[in-house]
């Protein structure tokens, strides 16, 4: 097989965290983007289809949980030495059955391993409580790491630190062979096992499991946490990998967490079932001969609230400035520290997506009419558009992401979001910069650009629909992502294709059970191969408290003089939204008018009189003990109607599936002000 | 105005020379109103032209009392203002309709809708407070002389051209009176205001009117003088409108009561934490359409008395009332001036500015703030809800010189531009451009 490579697909993929057994697949749309039936993509697709997408009735199970996201995986095969540039527009689909270089395949043997880090990982927050991102580990004085006198051990390498603060289930295997009703569970009842280079799967039975119960007594406000998730097959060959049930136990003393869940992102001895970790596979030819396969990496999530909301700056958008920019990734578009004048963006492909991601905004935002009429004709920009007509001015309209001053200037720049760590207001990156440079000089591609190939798609897909620009830390992934210590840097030298996670080679044969197996791991910036469980762990602790928080807030650092409240994460994480069942229809006129706003978290708990505090439960245990209740936002066509009137139209997104009651909670318009001012105890972040 | 200066001038030199010691020093001048604008009948106009090139902050509110004044003289039954001659511009489809040439009193009182984030301001009875917009002949002259009412010609418009000088434009805010209402402070007529319906859940005008009696409780007032094309943005308010906080909003407790007091658009004992409450940009707000009467009601506090800004501003705002308040008589005595607005450098007014703090201020002189005077100036029932919000709680917030992206598909949006800073313009473009005549069959 010599002649060809291949690939796991999408190269990181998403899962999310649900109550249910029950799950959906990621989606294979992206948010942003149009669909041939006029859909707004982003949408997950239902279990067993190749690309059905989810209606409001599928984010939950017949008993009201939500449904898990899981990451579906494929095998695509490439021509050797096809890695000279990006995109190829290759790559075949790998199945069971099929033929390669005149093989059949006859079975697929995927390995994969999570595990949760996060407790053993450094603070989100650095010296003097503040969020610094990846310029902590610049200088790594400003570290601090999180649960440091854990029973007085403070080496972050100590045994006791790696192996109690870490839950490491140890890896799992599953062979195509073996049917697609066969789950293999990452909890402890679980073997541990791998398959070796010949396919076969090896049981490592002295493997250093690991989970929370198993040194401590716990707080388990949502029950105990068993699982970091599953594994199962599908009929394609391909691997379906759920997550976590979105489940955090804490560390107790008489009942109580000894950490109290008093802060955004750092609570101690909080664990959770967040996880991620290398996908890696064999396959079996009908001559008994295997081949590797290049890994995929498997990260969970928060729940997907807002599916086809796409984020102005999507990981995608990060992760190709990375690749673009740091490891020559498209030399037509930048090369020699320079982009290039002469790179014309596609519209459908590079620009229209941001214009949608503007335009979708709103549904999860309390936007006035003003903004909303203005984002909805950058929405409606067609590529046959004199851009100076509909943006007379481009640098007064989108923040320049090199520019200090306008990083600390709000609108009318826009995005109209909070910024990075350390950066008052959002930028796009900068070759998103520029791409929309290049458009706004009319120097673009009115149809597709380069055709990437079906796995290269999924690549795109899958970081397209996930949260970027603000890492603080962020929804699925953090700062990280931009970090080229992360990635297989020679990708074209292993033909491996792109945005690779340079994945640590664990010697599974070496586990004993009276050590840990895996080690600290990867620290941003450093040539660290990189572990399960090293990505995840840069994520809030536990992502729960993070989500309730971030809702809006001032700028971090705030600009002299302003008051003004700002959305943090308003794509992914919703603050005001349209509850379908406050819906108006006009049954002469047989349309749909959408109603009044109300708070995404809302309900007993979350009153507040303070606007910076608005659209969150004030006691962070409450969001934990109700997270499950925030309803998801998804497109009318895909929600049912009542018999006798007219669907509900494309274009609108509405709330669904809330467990809140509607109530009267009041949405005023944006700008709001910190005012009556909310005032904080002294923060006790970082631990 | 040039006695004052005078004077202010001699004080200048006679301290330079004697250097007298710090207790021994002369009060500053006051900022009071020139015997000569009183009675009301013979207030001269304000000097637009004659505006000093090196003034100080007493002549800019001088130049906005002084203008209020004219502004409400009494011109054959009725104040000027309302009064202002047409000027036989013609508008159709397609062409901006500047609110030019037609008598306020046979114009329907028929916006309710605030500037900004989708407000209506409710009185305490449940009635929304209506506004009207009015404009000088210099303004209409202007978008004549330059074809301005052309959109495609006020976009291709030389974006550093600015105003002349004696451009006015003006908002007034109409409070519905009430069947036995006492409001013999108010200044007071009969209008056309438009009715309200629900359609889908919004509230929304019902095409019919009726007639009613209306009471002035707001006054915006907008020119520009010489050196000044960014406009002085002042504004006044009846006295008995809302009260001012007892401190700073930023040291407000949500349930501090702000007032004891009963006002027109406040009642006694409110919490702070219930003042300026946006209920129609939240769609809370509902409509008792046969009584036309809305709910809730808004409950107006003034966040930041005299707009802010230094303490000589506010001083002298506080004695330029008074002064205006001891020798005015009648019902224009019962407005106060709350600020006024402006640039701190002369001629400072370029395109594709905020003029705000940020990458985007175009500030004149370096390191010093542009704007001056009342620099968190809003008026209580004309910008009731975002008084507060530092996003908006300035006239120059939102009047500025940076492009103006269109609000639909049709139109296209408009370039920076000096006379960007009018939002009658503004408006009226968007108006015409989303809605371009239909093109003649050959």
């Amino acid at each position: 097989m010599s002649g060809t490579v291949f690939r796991v697909h999408p190269a990181i993929g998403i899962g999310r965290v649900g109550d249910s057994e029950a799950f959906y697949i990621a989606p294979v749309t992206a948010a942003g983007t149009i669909e041939p039936g006029g859909l707004m993509g982003g949408l997950p697709i239902k279990p067993g289809t190749e690309d059905t997408p989810i209606t409001a009735d599928d984010f939950r199970d017949a008993h009201g949980n939500v449904k898990r996201q899981a990451a579906r995986f494929r095998i695509y095969a490439y021509p050797a030495g096809g890695s000279g540039t990006y995109p190829t527009g290759a790559g075949t689909l790998v199945a069971v059955g099929g033929s390669v270089g005149g093989k059949k395949v006859v079975d697929i043997v995927w390995t994969v391993h999570l595990a949760n880090k996060k407790l053993n990982n450094y603070s989100t927050v650095s010296q003097g409580g503040q969020f610094r991102g990846i310029g902590a580990y610049e200088d790594p004085s400003l570290l601090e790491l999180r649960n440091p006198d854990y029973k007085g051990k403070t080496d972050k390498n100590d045994p006791v630190r790696l192996r109690e603060l870490f839950i490491d289930p140890g890896p799992r295997a599953i062979k195509v062979s073996g049917g697609t009703s066969a789950v293999v569970a990452f909890d402890a009842a679980t073997p541990a096992a791998y398959a070796n280079a010949s396919a076969t799967i090896v049981s490592v039975r002295d493997y250093p499991k690991s989970f929370p119960s198993d040194f401590n007594t716990l707080y388990e406000p949502l029950g105990p946490l068993t699982s970091l998730g599953d594994l199962r097959v599908d009929d394609k060959g391909g691997l379906v990998v759920a997550g976590g049930y979105a489940r955090t136990v804490a560390v107790s003393k008489d009942g109580q967490p000894v950490d109290p869940m008093t802060q955004a992102t750092e609570n101690g001895l909080w664990y959770d079932d967040a996880a991620d970790g290398p996908v890696n596979a064999v396959l079996v030819f009908d001559d008994n001969s295997t081949a590797a396969v290049q890994a995929g990496w498997y990260v969970t999530g928060d729940p997907g609230y807002a599916p086809q909301t796409r984020n102005i700056i999507s990981v995608w958008d990060d992760v190709y400035d990375v690749w673009v920019r740091q490891l020559g990734l498209v030399p037509s578009l930048f090369v020699n520290g320079q982009f290039q004048a002469s790179y014309q963006p596609s519209f459908p492909d590079d620009i229209q997506p941001t214009f949608h991601a503007c335009m979708l905004q709103r549904w999860n935002t309390n936007l006035p009419s003003v903004a909303i009429n203005n984002h909805d004709m950058i929405g409606a920009i067609k590529p046959t558009d004199d851009p100076t007509s509909k943006i007379p001015n481009f640098k007064t309209l989108l923040r320049d992401p090199n520019s200090t001053a306008d990083t600390t200037t709000g609108a009318p720049l826009m995005p109209l979001s909070l910024g990075d760590a350390q950066k008052s207001f959002l930028s796009v990156s900068q070759t998103q910069y520029f791409l929309l440079s290049q458009w706004h000089a009319k120097a673009y591609l009115p149809g597709p650009g380069s055709a990437l190939g079906p796995g290269e798609i999924l690549d795109k897909i899958t970081l397209e629909n996930c949260l970027g620009g603000r890492y603080s830390p962020g929804i699925e992934v953090s700062f990280p992502i931009r970090d080229t210590n992360l990635y297989i840097q020679d990708w074209q030298k292993q033909d491996c294709g792109p945005f690779r996670i340079n994945q640590a080679q664990l010697d599974y044969s070496k586990a004993t059970a009276d050590k840990p197996f895996l080690t600290f791991g990867y620290i941003p910036l450093q040539a660290i191969p990189v572990e399960p469980g090293d990505i995840s762990k840069a994520m809030s602790v536990p992502w729960h408290t993070d989500y309730n928080s971030c809702a809006t807030h001032l700028p971090d650092p705030n600009p002299q003089g302003n008051n003004t409240l700002f959305w943090s994460w308003p794509a992914e994480r919703p603050v005001a939204v349209y509850p379908v069942s406050l819906c108006v229809y006009d049954a002469a006129a047989k349309t749909w008018t959408v109603g009044q706003q109300v708070y995404s978290v809302r309900g007993a708990g979350t009153d507040t009189p303070y606007p910076a505090q608005v659209g969150r439960f004030q006691k962070y245990p409450d969001f934990v003990k109700n997270w499950f209740d925030v309803g998801f936002i998804i497109e009318g066509p895909q929600i049912p109607t009542e018999t006798g009137k007219s669907p509900y139209p494309a274009n609108i997104f509405l709330e669904v599936q809330s467990q809140f009651a509607v109530g009267s909670d009041f949405v005023p318009p944006w700008p709001t002000a910190d005012v009556p001012h909310y005032s904080t105890a002294p923060a006790v972040r970082g631990r | 105005m040039g006695s004052k200066r005078l004077v202010g001038a001699i004080i200048a030199a006679l301290w330079a020379a004697t250097s007298l010691p710090a207790a021994a020093q002369p009060a500053p001048t006051p900022c009071t109103a020139p015997s000569t604008w009183f009675p009301h009948s013979q207030t001269p106009e304000q000097n637009s032209a004659g505006f000093p090139s090196d003034p100080n902050n007493c002549d800019f509110h001088q130049w906005a009392w002084n203008a209020f004044l004219w502004l409400t003289q009494d011109v054959k039954g009725e104040p000027r203002f309302e009064a202002m001659p047409a000027n036989g511009i013609e508008t159709k489809a397609g062409t901006l309709d500047a609110l030019i040439g037609r008598s306020a009193q046979a114009r329907t009182l028929d916006i309710i809708d605030q500037a900004g984030p989708n407000g209506i301001m409710v009185d305490l009875q449940g009635h929304p407070i209506y506004y009207s917009i009015h404009s000088d002949s210099t303004f209409g002259d202007f978008l004549k002389t330059n074809g301005l009412f052309d959109p495609a010609k006020l976009r291709a418009f030389d974006p550093n051209t600015s105003f002349p000088v004696g451009t006015l434009t003006l908002k007034a805010a109409w409070k519905v009176v009430n069947p036995g209402e006492n409001v013999s402070t108010f200044y007071t007529r009969h209008a056309q205001i438009a009715l309200l319906t629900t359609k889908n859940g919004k509230i929304v005008l019902s095409g019919k009117t009726k007639t009613a009696a209306v009471a002035l409780v707001g006054f915006h007032i907008a020119g520009t003088v010489a050196n000044h094309p960014e406009m002085i943005w002042a504004t006044f308010e009846h006295l008995q409108n809302a009260p001012d906080l007892p401190k700073k909003m930023s040291e407000m407790g949500p349930y501090e009561k702000v007032s004891d007091k009963n006002w027109t658009f406040y009642k006694a004992g409110t919490p702070f934490k219930d003042c300026n409450i946006n209920s129609a940009g939240s769609g809370a707000l509902k409509l008792d359409e046969a009584a036309q009467t809305l709910t809730p009601v808004t409950q107006v506090c003034r966040m930041v008395p005299y707009g802010g800004g230094s303490d000589n501003n506010v001083a002298n705002i506080k004695s330029l009332n008074d002064s205006v308040h001891a020798q005015l008589k009648g019902v224009w005595n019962n407005y106060f001036d709350v600020g006024a607005i402006w640039f701190a450098a002369n001629n400072a007014l370029k395109p594709n500015c905020t003029f705000q703090p940020g990458s985007l201020e175009c500030p004149a002189t370096s390191g010093k703030p542009l704007l001056t005077g009342s620099t968190q100036l809003s008026n209580t029932t004309v910008e009731t809800f975002t008084q507060s919000q530092s996003a908006q709680d300035n006239c120059f917030a939102c009047h500025n010189t940076v492009q103006v992206t269109s609000p639909n598909a049709v139109a296209p949006s408009l370039p920076g531009l000096n006379v960007g800073i009018s939002h009658v313009l503004i408006n009226e473009y968007f108006a015409a451009a989303s809605h371009p005549p239909a093109k003649t069959k050959h």
